[in-house]
């Protein structure tokens, strides 16, 4: 088996995760936050242990760590709860359904309004392009660190230098980047960080956080039990408990504390230099096969490239590779805008990312199963 | 024995931490209804001879606590 869809989850995980989950159902997994206990105070204290390795990665308080069902819970909390009622919002041009979604709702709930700025070019014009779309009304910038569907890297320690400067809330969807590139909430000026535990990770699938900034605040869009201020009809006015209702999963917490352990032992540019090592290999032989479209949005730094094949749709490639045992994904990646920026916004196409677990080999057989298929498919009329 | 009380679990496991690092004690515990003042809230004991060093340690730490109770 060859797995080459890690942009939608890493699979195989450190087996450190599953072991940790076994022990936290066996022997710990208290209510955390309820009781005093000595069993709810050991599940408060492991996920106390996993916020602070959170806030260590990325540079935050740890009781600024919140603790979601996934990344597009925590978009959602975060883009209802700060975007103020009737402004105007700015999102890229390659923007997930996880940002696009929440945004059109919050246009038609909240009479907010929405354009998008322009990722092409170099930073400079990605800032410019930012700078003439703000209007006196916006209030938030939201973006994604990379896409989704190639490796667009956008410049988010710039963009929040300027949303600061403007008085702007930023809120940013670290989904393809956390674990892989190095994200500073502080430095980068993030109000509202929001990632995934089972992507760049390699924690458990069903886990998200929001890593928040100083002083940030926002309405909430779930209310509930917290454990504590019980006689208060009002969700509490601090992080995390204002945003985290409801009983959280121990056992997912504690996974992820042992994955980022390991993460941290393999050091973070050692997994980046392995996994670009591999996407040039791919871009390298994907690139002189004259049947093969790639979208490469960034040439040499990445972990995910999309492509086509003349001839096949990338469904039915998809389904080739599929019973040959190489797990890949085909469509739209829940990523219209960003297909349309490649110009696939009518087809899709076939995405590959890579993980700390692959190899060089597998990049060799992948082409090789490739090459068998386009050899043997008829063209589509 | 003295407690300091405190916003939630996540804080009181804060606290603890933070009086761990300066050598003291502290036991998380469950406030009684008539400490609070609207309901389930948790606090850190603590012997009160260490009132100074435990106040010192949580504003160190940059840890807020609601008020110190005297049992």
């Amino acid at each position: 088996m060859i797995y080459f869809d890690n942009p939608a989850t890493t699979f195989p995980k450190p087996s450190v995760l599953g072991e940790e989950i076994t022990r936290c159902l066996k022997n710990y997994c208290g209510n955390p936050g309820r009781s005093a206990h000595f069993l709810s105070i050991k599940s408060s204290e492991k996920i106390f242990e996993a916020r602070v390795a959170l806030a260590d990665m990325f540079d935050c308080a740890p009781e600024n760590v919140v603790f979601t069902y996934n990344t597009t819970y925590a978009l959602n909390i975060a883009i209802k709860g700060l975007v103020r009622e009737r402004s105007h919002v700015l999102l890229s041009d390659i923007e997930h359904n996880a940002v696009l979604r929440p945004v059109i709702a919050l246009s038609r709930e909240k009479s907010c309004s929405y354009s998008f700025f322009n990722t092409d070019g170099s930073d400079e014009d990605i800032l410019e392009s930012i700078k003439s779309s703000i209007t006196e009304n916006t209030s938030t910038l939201i973006c994604t660190h990379i896409s989704n569907i190639g490796c667009r890297r956008l410049p988010i320690e710039k963009i929040g230098a300027l949303c600061k400067e403007k008085g702007l809330i930023f809120i940013v969807d670290g989904a393809q980047s956390a674990g892989i590139h190095e994200i500073s909430v502080q430095k980068m000026k993030i109000d509202a960080l929001c990632i995934p535990a089972h992507k760049g990770l390699y924690g458990p699938q069903g886990l998200g956080m929001i890593l928040f900034g100083e002083d940030v605040l926002g309405r909430t869009i779930i209310e509930g039990g917290t454990g504590i201020s019980s006689l208060d009809g009002e969700m509490p006015d601090f992080l995390p408990e204002r945003y985290e209702a409801g009983t959280l999963s121990t056992p997912l917490i504690c996974g992820l504390t042992e994955s980022l352990k390991w993460l941290k032992s393999l050091e973070m540019k050692n997994i980046r230099s392995h996994e670009e090592k591999l996407y040039r290999t791919a871009i390298d032989i994907m690139g002189v096969n004259e049947n093969i479209i790639l979208y490469p949005m960034n040439e040499y730094d990445g972990n995910t490239l999309s492509f086509n094949v003349n001839g096949i749709s990338a469904s039915q490639l998809g389904a080739e590779l599929n019973k040959r045992e190489i797990c890949v994904r085909s469509g739209f990646h829940c990523a219209p805008l960003a297909h349309k920026k490649i110009n696939t916004g009518a087809f899709g196409a076939v995405r590959i990312g890579f993980s700390v677990f692959n190899t060089q080999k597998e990049v060799f057989s992948f082409y090789e199963a490739l090459c068998d298929i386009t050899k043997r498919k008829k063209p589509i009329k | 024995m003295c407690v300091a009380s405190l916003r939630s679990m996540t804080y009181a496991i804060k606290a603890k931490k933070a009086l761990s690092a300066f050598d003291l004690e502290g036991e998380i515990i469950r406030l009684e209804p008539q400490m609070t003042h609207n309901g389930c809230a948790y606090g850190i004991k603590f012997d009160c001879v260490n009132l100074y060093s435990v106040q010192d340690a949580l504003s160190k730490k940059h840890i807020n606590y609601t008020e110190i109770i005297n049992l």
